[in-house]
């Protein structure tokens, strides 16, 4: 049986740093709040870009349709896993806090889809600056929270 | 002339066909999550992938070996098929990721699921490999593929600062995502440092009767067809951080990456988009299920050629035809191509040493290289990069995977 004892040593060792590894890699609420904030902004930015380009003619309707829906599936997902952290059920659910402009900003998101599967291209672009308006003001509380994205 | 012809083209190919899914993936997403931060990777990835695909030219010109017939040859068939078994399983991914890629530049164009195009790609993809010789492949597919040098144009257009690149050369750990920053980094190294590549490469040299006289033009086209190849990857690494990271924007699919060029060309950018994703990684499919026959082949003494007709070789053709299908059905199964691409591209770096150490021997030994063993330089700069690209992939797999930070 020449090999088995290094073997399990060898074994016995991989469980230590896989054991260890996922230590490191359980994410505290700071982290999960921190990525999922994260996740908002880049899905947010890539509607609002997406419509702005439809709007110019530079992507395809069916794309710019593709694309907003599957963002919109992120974002409710990431904006559903927010609204469960403290930080963001406490003050953040008052008016003018954080909560009311994640949802506006959900809104805002299923009007651009409406809108694009409707093809009603006229209404893309004051759609995409009210968005734009919405990551501003999320950015800013975000940093209010003492968060870098 | 007729050298000169073959060294010009095969310049041609490698800068058209140094792109695949692997490259466009890493380097969009590296770009878009940390702007210029992780040049040194690819800087890094491609200054070993120089030496490598040199090193497999040489062994080919001087001993007339295939590298898969060398292994076996010098560490017997025992060793030779545990390499052989997990290169083709690495191989077995890229393909369907490959295979991912021309179908989401389908979904591009027409807006229908890449679900869909998985089953038609494989068919053509294996049309064309049943069909066509090892020049159509190796040079019709790439040279198509100089369309990629749209992210060059896209990147002067963008006019970018330059100290601000630059220092992306130095490498440097990132303030935040420290596990998914290093799983990029090991993810672009692994997609530079495909080991099929070397094993395809000899290939195609061992088919095109490379001799000696082959050494001076293998070099120019490793060093410079690899080195311009290079500069089409940081245009795409480029284009994303100027475009997509001061917006926050993390390419989760490819649809988000194509927006990297939509902002400098507008429609236009959205369609030269869509094509070099699709021919680059048809091109990189048709090579990987090559490889695939070429490796098989060549571990159990079957004859292989790709210029010869299927008939005469139906256990190589067989294996092309067996293996195209069945990774096509990743994408079938609805397997995110982009997600599969990251994770193949990370779990290539894990296995580089069980392919390049056994080739760093061959290229070591006279019996096989002669006078042209490697010398120290290429020897520690391929070492250095390998066991970089291992540690940092057997760290960065787990904590990624674990969502770890």
């Amino acid at each position: 049986m020449r090999g088995v004892k290094p073997m399990r040593r060898y074994a016995a060792s991989l469980a230590l740093v896989l054991v260890l590894l996922a230590g490191c890699g359980q994410q505290s609420p700071q982290e999960t709040l921190r990525s999922e904030l994260q996740a908002v902004k880049s899905n947010t930015a890539i509607v609002e870009m997406v419509a702005r380009n439809l709007a110019r003619g530079a992507v395809p309707q069916a794309y710019a349709g593709n694309a907003i829906e599957a963002a919109k599936g992120n974002l409710d997902g990431s904006i559903q896993a927010l609204s469960e952290l403290p930080e963001v059920k406490g003050n953040g659910a008052q008016p003018g806090g954080l909560l009311p402009r994640l949802q506006a900003v959900q809104r805002d998101t299923e009007g651009l889809l409406d809108v694009v599967k409707k093809g009603d291209l006229s209404n893309l672009t004051p759609l995409a600056e009210q968005l734009a308006k919405e990551e501003q003001a999320i950015d800013e509380i975000v940093k209010g929270m003492g968060i870098e994205l | 002339m007729k050298k000169a012809l073959s060294i010009a083209l095969g310049i041609l190919t490698s800068i058209g066909g140094f792109l695949d899914v692997g490259a466009i993936a890493t380097a969009a997403q590296a770009g878009a999550a940390f702007g210029f931060q992780l040049i040194w990777a690819l800087l890094l990835g491609t200054l070993c992938v120089i030496f490598l695909v040199e090193m497999s030219g040489r062994l080919a010109a001087v001993s007339g070996h295939t590298l898969a017939d060398a292994v076996r040859e010098r560490f017997g068939f025992r060793f030779y098929f545990l390499q052989y078994v997990i290169e083709i399983i690495v191989d077995f991914l890229v393909l369907g990721a490959e295979i991912g890629g021309v179908c989401i530049a389908l979904q591009l164009v027409t807006g229908i699921s890449f679900q869909w195009w998985a089953l038609p790609v494989a068919f053509v993809l294996w049309l064309l490999l049943w069909k066509g010789t090892f020049g159509l492949i190796e040079n019709g597919v790439a040279l198509l593929g100089l369309v990629t040098l749209v992210f060059v144009v896209a990147v002067v257009m963008l006019k970018p600062d330059w100290p601000a690149v630059m220092s992306g050369a130095l490498p440097s750990l990132s303030r935040h995502d420290t596990a998914h920053y290093l799983f990029i980094a090991v993810s672009i190294i692994g997609a530079l440092v495909s080991p099929y590549l070397f094993f395809f490469y000899s290939s195609g040299a061992v088919e095109e009767k490379w001799d000696k006289s082959y050494i001076g033009p293998n070099r120019a086209i490793a060093v410079i067809g690899m080195g311009f190849g290079s500069v089409v990857s940081l245009g795409v690494l480029i284009t994303s951080a100027i475009v997509l990271f001061p917006k926050g924007i993390q390419v989760e699919s490819y649809d988000q990456a194509a927006l990297a060029l939509v902002a400098p060309l507008g429609f236009l950018g959205f369609v030269l988009f869509a094509v070099s994703l699709g021919i680059t990684c048809f091109g990189a499919a048709m090579e990987v299920g090559l490889d695939q026959a070429f490796i098989t082949a060549q571990a159990f003494g079957w004859n292989w050629s790709e210029s010869q007709k299927p008939a005469k070789e139906a256990r190589f053709s067989l294996i092309y035809t067996v293996m195209i299908f069945l990774s096509a059905l990743l994408m079938v199964a609805g397997i995110d191509p982009l997600q599969l691409t990251l994770f193949t591209m990370a779990l290539t770096a894990t296995i580089l040493p069980v392919v390049i150490v056994p080739f760093l021997v061959l290229m070591n030994d006279e019996k096989y290289v002669g006078k042209f063993r490697n010398g120290i330089i290429s020897n520690t700069v391929v070492v250095l990069i390998i066991g970089l690209a291992f540690v940092l992939a057997v760290v960065a797999i787990p904590l990624e995977v674990l969502g770890g930070s």
